[in-house]
């Protein structure tokens, strides 16, 4: 291996979580209908950011999660900086409670995810009701919420190889 | 020894000050989210043009993505088709013997509304040019409804525009690339559209408010509205044509919202209507008469 691929594969391996929580943000936006009729994906990207957030936290910075999330306000239509806020804002309270779900929850990362989805559903609800100064209707949140953790297992593999492939890659 | 000590307590200061770092960051970006959702109010032209810009980019690539996708809802669609073919057969059978009633009346009523309008020398409705996509992209969120179809400027399609699907109305487009357009779902909390209730004319805003059944509002206390009434745009503002199909009252009195004849997660294509809203109305003193799409070209003498 040249130094110049080695060089190459280690920065593509620094920018893995960033990469693949863009890729999720795409994926969430292609049309396939999975709640029967509500128009409503799971959170894709919020997988990313708390799979991570927990297990590489110096690989998914602060910056990273706002990036993720401005991404997603741009292509999805929404009001630019809501979904950075409400990543960022459950990305804080992940950081902050993450020594205590990787101690009770190590096994059990669907219950993590569960917690983590639950928490953004509170402040993504709280944060859209004030920007459209009306109290949003509940029920989308809650179905979101419930779509995003039946689908995290699934993903949470793919990212748990991702993180296998860079393990075995930054040493 | 004392190396090891001394590598020990760089180590600590570098975790110590990467923590720090790290809160600072995350303290300012949250601030600085918090700086663009507020600016998003003003709509500016910058965050327009950005968005128009990386929807055209990522065009290509969201068709490519989304074909097989459509196979594959498609081919589940056709399998659970099959299992009730039967009975879907039989009800379309009926269906079809009922629209057959129904095409007499029509062309009854076309013939004597056709000799009506000759009567009173009625101005036509300017014809509308339709531009149809497909759907490549669709953000459902609890806070965003929006579709992004592979049509845009260079097909003629403008924000304003109306959308519609095979069941009725969908949405306006509100963001418009060359390739690309982006199409504002009624569903969505910033979606408001001028509606007419059916058959009492009574006239309300139709508001999104992200459940699947937007809500009716500034809806006269005086206006007869009852459960499943017809609901078809208004045209007021000049922006969508007047009488395209919504959907039908849902609810309850106080609380009337619609329930959309055009269910989103299950439009594929969607056409755009090139409405073009005469805009040369004459002002008082003149002598001509205003060419709005519904108005008496002529008055009776």
């Amino acid at each position: 291996m040249t130094p110049l691929f080695g060089q190459f594969t280690r920065s593509l391996s620094l920018l893995t979580p960033l990469l693949a929580g863009l890729t999720l943000v795409i994926m969430s936006l292609l049309p396939l209908d999975l709640t029967g009729g509500w128009l409503i994906v799971p959170a894709l990207p919020l997988m990313a950011i708390h799979y991570w957030g927990l297990v590489r936290p110096d690989l998914m910075p602060p910056l990273a999660v706002f990036f993720i999330g401005l991404s997603f306000d741009i292509l999805s239509g929404g009001p630019v900086g809501l979904y950075a806020f409400v990543y960022l804002a459950t990305y804080a309270v992940l950081l902050s409670q993450r020594r205590l779900i990787l101690a009770r929850l190590m096994h059990q990362p669907w219950v993590g995810f569960a917690i983590t989805m639950g928490i953004a559903c509170v402040i993504g609800w709280l944060a859209g009701s004030v920007v459209a100064r009306q109290a949003l209707s509940p029920a989308p949140f809650m179905v979101q919420c419930l779509v995003s953790v039946v689908v995290y297992p699934l993903i949470e593999r793919v990212l748990h190889f991702l993180q296998l492939r860079i393990q075995r890659e930054l040493g | 020894m004392l190396t090891r000590e001394r590598k020990h307590r760089t180590l600590r200061i570098q975790g110590t000050f990467d923590a720090i770092w790290h809160r600072v960051a995350l303290f300012v970006l949250l601030v600085l989210s918090a700086a663009f959702l507020l600016l998003s109010r003003s709509e500016a032209q910058f965050v327009t043009d950005v968005r128009d810009g990386a929807t055209d980019f990522l065009a290509p690539g969201l068709a490519l993505a989304s074909e097989p996708l459509n196979w594959i809802e498609s081919g589940v669609e056709q399998v659970g088709a099959l299992a009730s073919l039967y009975s879907e057969n039989e009800r379309l059978r009926e269906e079809n013997e009922r629209l057959k009633e129904w095409q007499h009346v029509a062309l009854g009523l076309e013939q004597k509304v056709a000799r009506y309008q000759a009567l009173l020398n009625l101005k036509p409705d300017p014809a509308t040019a339709v531009v149809t996509g497909r759907v490549i992209a669709e953000a459902g969120g609890p806070f965003v409804y929006t579709l992004i179809v592979n049509a845009g400027g260079g097909d003629g399609v403008a924000v304003g525009q109306a959308a519609i699907s095979g069941s009725g109305f969908v949405g306006r487009v509100v963001g418009a690339g060359d390739a690309a357009s982006r199409i504002l779902l009624i569903q969505d909390v910033n979606s408001r559209i001028p509606v007419v209730v059916e058959p009492s004319g009574a006239r309300a805003i139709l508001i999104g408010d992200s459940s699947g059944q937007p809500r009716l509002d500034y809806l006269a206390s005086t206006a007869t509205v009852n459960l499943g009434d017809r609901v078809v745009t208004a045209g007021d503002g000049g922006l969508l044509p007047p009488g395209l199909p919504v959907g039908v009252v849902a609810g309850e009195a106080g609380d009337w919202g619609v329930l959309p004849f055009a269910q989103s997660a299950h439009v594929d294509h969607v056409r755009i209507l090139r409405y073009d809203f005469p805009r040369d109305v004459e002002t008082p003193g003149s002598a001509a008469v205003a060419t709005v799409p519904d108005a008496v070209g002529e008055s009776l003498q």
